[in-house]
């Protein structure tokens, strides 16, 4: 690198994000008028951003160095000879080059896979090693550890295996069970989390914006955002998504009793002591987009998703929040008077026609929750994405429920967003872009301590 | 992209992974901290799944996600001015074609790096290794070693740009231009 010393230290500065304003300034000041200074700044912040994926992938191309240096004929030869073998072998990503990786895992069953290395297809029976990158574009796979753990790929997916207790998920579902007492703690890391075993069964999925998916259908799943956060232990049947981000959301999805109670595993039913119940004076509810549904003799009021209670009975329209059928992508406004620190937002809905069984989809939850922390809000009118509100997160119950016939979704719901650590965020307004027709029966907004 | 055939998300994954390494090199030169980049790159694939029906013809992915990539970076800093110090809209609209064009070589320098990570001495290898795992916070590495983080993050530097010396001569050496 050709730049000065100080030039190189405020390089690092800024790329650890050590940099005060008065040294940001300096260095945009002279690398705008230094083209090596600015050449020499991507090839620095070019290493950091590759390192992370390198420190986990070394080794074998040592060899190649140490070969390349034998200097006798007979010796170069083998040199070479054992060079190709090498390359090759790198470039299939075999297993036998690496002295110093372990196998973890061999691969079981293998099911109309397609691979996206078509060079060197696994089979069953393969080994499988630490570091190894195992990426299908549609299919099954089947990985058999030497723990007793099995974890199935569905295709497309991407992963890559840590150790024989560790794998990283990059994108896309995985099924794990782990169910042996050697398997216990067995780990899937994703972007945005951990999920460690306790000895069960457990689906983990992360889509390819980094939003990550635990099921656990049996036994216990630990579930680790941060290191220094509360772990969430997830039960049989017990679903939570993490959202990506810098404050980690996570979004719990939950069936009820299908009574006026609202009573549901964990999450507390609706409240009238949270700050944004009308009876405190504090917030108001209205429409931000879309028009609410009118009848003649009634109207929507929006305001019943901030009294304290969810509806009194499974079929309840004049106690619900819900829009017009043709409204696509309605908008609720809750304004909390002034920015508060928020720990947790939960949502409540329930519906099931008195006489038709499997005509329940106004039970659903679909929206996507935004907040603003200021007085001005955006406008309204544009999509809340593009008017620069800040997504919270995504709440999609039919997915949760893997919802596929009418008559399999819970009639009565709750979603309960929080984060991971801390406070959701500080905001004045919050704004439930809805898509679908949900009554909604309560929205508790709940201030951090 | 509510509804994606199977086909259509195969090949979104197929040209994702294919250029997801020389996006993340990009961004990651045009953001203060590596959090920055990870959050815009989560960002960024979001839109190009999102988005990946509108892209005509897949052979232009790379030029598509480099324009998404640099559009989210502009809008992350716009975010971010008034409580982050961040580079000028200028400042960075000039890196962003600089680091486009070098985006090419990046599957050569990460080949590179490996190489040249090997060449390190042991100990900083292995802090190098440490620091860029993921699982260890520098703090936590300068406990450990008994020393101050900011002597650590010194030694991770002289690392750093060992590495880039060393990575721009492997592929000088190689005949790529650098």
């Amino acid at each position: 690198m050709k730049s000065s010393e100080y030039d190189l230290e405020l390089t690092r500065r800024y790329l650890d994000g050590d940099a005060t304003r008065e040294e940001v300034l300096e260095l945009e000041k002279r690398m705008l008028a230094d083209p090596q200074l600015r050449k020499d700044f991507l090839s620095y912040s070019r290493i950091d951003a590759s390192l992370p994926g390198v420190v986990n992938d070394s080794g074998t191309l040592l060899d190649y160095e140490l070969v390349k240096k034998k200097p006798q004929r007979s010796m170069a030869i083998a040199a070479v000879i054992t060079l190709s073998f090498l390359l090759l072998a790198q470039l299939l990503n075999r297993p036998w080059t690496d002295k110093n990786r372990q196998e973890v895992a061999r691969f079981g069953k293998i099911e109309n896979c397609r691979w996206t290395n078509q060079v060197n297809i696994p089979l069953s029976g393969d080994s499988v090693i630490e570091g190894q990158r195992i990426e299908i574009s549609s299919g099954k796979v089947e990985l058999l550890y030497h723990n007793g753990a099995r974890m199935e790929l569905t295709g497309p997916c991407i992963i890559e295996t840590i150790s024989e207790k560790e794998t990283f998920l990059t994108m896309g579902t995985v099924d794990v069970v782990a169910d042996s007492f050697e398997s216990q703690g067995f780990m899937v890391r994703s972007p945005t989390s951990i999920f460690e075993d306790l000895g069960t069964a457990f689906s983990a999925s992360v889509a390819p914006d980094g939003l990550s998916r635990l099921e656990v259908s049996d036994g216990k799943v630990n579930l680790i955002v941060e290191h220094d956060h509360q772990h969430q232990l997830l039960q049989a049947g017990q679903t939570i998504l993490v959202e990506p981000g810098e404050r980690k959301i996570l979004t719990r999805i939950e069936s009820g009793d299908d009574s006026k109670d609202f009573r549901f595993p964990t999450i507390v039913p609706p409240n009238n002591q949270d700050y944004a119940d009308i009876s405190q004076g504090f917030a108001s509810a209205s429409v931000g987009r879309g028009l609410l549904r009118s009848r003649p003799n009634w109207t929507v009021n929006p305001k019943s998703i901030l009294d304290g209670s969810g509806q009194t009975n499974q079929d309840s329209p004049q106690e619900s929040v819900f829009f017009e059928n043709d409204v696509k992508n309605g908008s609720l406004l809750i304004d909390l008077g002034k920015a508060i620190s928020i720990a947790k937002i939960n949502s409540y809905s329930w519906h099931q026609h008195n006489r038709i069984p499997e005509h329940n989809e106004r039970a659903q939850q679909k929206f996507t929750l935004f907040g603003w922390p200021d007085k001005e809000l955006p406008n309204l009118e544009m999509p809340a994405r593009e008017s620069g509100w800040i997504r919270i997160a995504r709440v999609n119950s039919e997915q949760f429920f893997h919802v596929k016939k009418l008559d399999n979704r819970p009639s009565q719901q709750a979603c309960s967003i929080f984060a991971s650590k801390g406070e959701i965020g500080e905001y004045r307004y919050l704004l439930l872009e809805v898509n679908g027709p949900t009554f909604f029966g309560e929205i508790d907004v709940y201030q951090a301590e | 992209m509510n509804h994606p055939e199977p086909k259509q998300h195969n090949q979104f994954l197929r040209l994702y992974v294919d250029n997801e390494e020389s996006l993340r090199g990009y961004v990651r030169s045009l953001l203060p901290t590596l959090e920055d980049a990870r959050e815009v790159m989560q960002n960024t694939a979001a839109i190009l799944w999102k988005k990946f029906d509108q892209l005509d013809d897949p052979e232009n992915f790379r030029r598509w996600a480099f324009g998404v990539a640099r559009f989210e970076v502009l809008s992350y800093r716009r975010d971010k001015a008034r409580d982050r110090h961040v580079f000028s809209e200028e400042l960075l609209m000039q890196l962003a074609s600089e680091a486009e064009k070098i985006s090419e070589q990046t599957m050569d320098e990460i080949r590179a790096l490996k190489i040249c990570l090997n060449k390190l001495p042991e100990k900083k290898k292995a802090l190098v290794s440490e620091a860029y795992s993921d699982q260890i916070k520098i703090n936590e590495i300068a406990k450990r070693e008994g020393r101050s983080a900011m002597s650590v993050y010194k030694v991770l530097h002289r690392a750093r740009m060992a590495l880039a010396d060393c990575v721009q001569n492997t592929l000088q050496a190689e005949g790529g231009s650098v």
